[in-house]
């Protein structure tokens, strides 16, 4: 296992993987999801590296995904509150068997495990963006006027929505390069993951339009 | 913090008074109350917002250091802003008012508070920026990709809010109402992007507008 190579290296105290323990404390105070995924990218990465508590790391982006994406939802789709969480998470059940396939068969050294809670980052940080961006889009629901109009608040919020994801990808590439050992191991992959990144980005568009988000 | 935003709030609410003077009392009075809840509210919808993208870009402080950094920089801005009051309302006082014929010294108005408020927005954020690289320890590249994402957000949601606000002063009649809201302007645009886009854009204008002038 690459994990265990990488076990023997030093580590700086910000760039040890998150334990259960404190992965576990998250689900008490949610809002410091922001601190792990965003600020504490180092530990994140170095989880990922040594595939060190993924089960719970990977059960922790998930749930975030999807619930952190409810409000900007509940605000761009009344009838439907979880579509914009189903689009991120929906999107990338989609495309992860394509990102692992190619992967294994390319000679990947990331396993499935690593694969998918690298691929969750992104849409964790999406969704963590669409929750900042709600207050902006009820403000904007608030004072435009419904109807026919060249700018519409919902246009914009699905421009917001554009923001969130770029950002998402901004982010999956800073987590990359946080760790020498991650970069080490996804230096194999990294034009399949830019290539998937491309299928991922189009498979959103696709998965909004079914879902009537645009 | 709070000491942070009642400062702003008085410092806004004096520049308000300023430029609303060259309109009519009322709409001074009026100001004092849109120009600080144009400021506050825009960094209170915006917070969240600032706080991940300078997160994302690298900051380390936490939400409270970061707020209150943004909370300086419209405090500054306001600060700056109320320091331009004076020569502001001397300017109201004095200019050549709009009258049937032509808009007076209006448009000289207009132009110099938009500098003012260019002027104040820009410096406050230059001081802020260099609080945020030094105490944040981000390089300058992260630094000011930091500054220029708040600024994107803020006019999103500034821009719009004082739309929404409109009129601070002007040459509409004493019988406006407190603020416009969503109501189409002359070319029928009835939020700040689609004013901007018209701008851009210009549709024709509404049969017989000429004719019937501003008013």
């Amino acid at each position: 296992m690459h994990a265990k190579i990488f076990e023997t290296e030093e580590r700086a105290p910000e760039s040890v993987p998150l334990s259960r323990a404190e992965l576990l404390r998250l689900l008490a105070a949610p809002h410091r999801v922001v601190d792990v995924v965003l600020a504490g990218r180092r530990r994140l990465a170095a989880s990922l590296a040594l595939e060190r508590d993924l089960a719970p790391l990977t059960a922790l982006l998930l749930l975030t995904s999807v619930a952190a994406a409810l409000p900007f939802g509940a605000l761009l789709d009344g009838e439907g509150c979880w579509r914009v969480g189903l689009l991120l998470v929906g999107s990338l059940l989609v495309c992860f068997p394509s990102l692992h396939v190619f992967g294994a068969l390319l000679g990947s050294r990331l396993c499935a495990a690593q694969s998918l809670a690298l691929s969750l980052v992104l849409t964790c940080v999406a969704a963590l963006f669409t929750l900042a961006f709600a207050p902006i889009l009820w403000f904007l629901q608030a004072t435009m006027r419904a109807g026919p109009s060249a700018v519409t608040p919902r246009q914009i919020g699905v421009l917001l929505l554009g923001a969130a994801l770029l950002a998402g990808v901004f982010h999956l590439f800073r987590v990359l390069r946080a760790d020498a050992a991650l970069r080490r191991l996804a230096a194999s992959s990294l034009v399949l993951l830019m290539l998937w990144l491309q299928l991922f980005l189009f498979v959103t568009y696709r998965m909004a339009l079914f879902l009537g988000l645009l | 913090m709070p000491r942070l935003a009642v400062t702003a709030a008085i410092c806004a609410a004096l520049y308000g008074l300023a430029i609303g003077m060259v309109h009519s009392p009322l709409f001074a009075a009026r100001n004092m109350v849109k120009l600080p809840l144009l400021l506050l509210a825009t960094a209170a919808i915006c917070g969240p917002a600032y706080y991940l993208l300078a997160r994302l870009l690298g900051a380390r402080a936490g939400a409270g250091a970061l707020l209150r950094l943004v909370l300086r920089m419209f405090h500054d801005t306001a600060l700056l802003l109320a320091a331009l009051a004076p020569a502001s309302l001397f300017l109201a006082l004095t200019l050549r008012r709009p009258d049937g014929i032509g808009l007076g010294d209006y448009p000289l108005f207009l132009g110099l508070n938009v500098a003012f408020v260019a002027a104040a927005g820009t410096l406050a954020l230059a001081r802020q920026a260099r609080g945020l690289l030094r105490e944040q320890r981000l390089g300058l590249r992260r630094g000011l990709l930091v500054v220029a994402s708040w600024l994107a957000v803020t006019l999103l949601v500034g821009g719009q809010w004082a739309w929404y606000l409109r009129p601070f002063f002007g040459v509409s009649r004493q019988d406006t109402p407190f603020c416009l809201g969503s109501a189409a302007d002359y070319r029928g645009a009835t939020n700040f992007y689609e004013a901007v886009y018209h701008l851009l854009r210009p549709p024709p204008l509404p049969a017989g507008f000429l004719r019937r002038g501003w008013r």
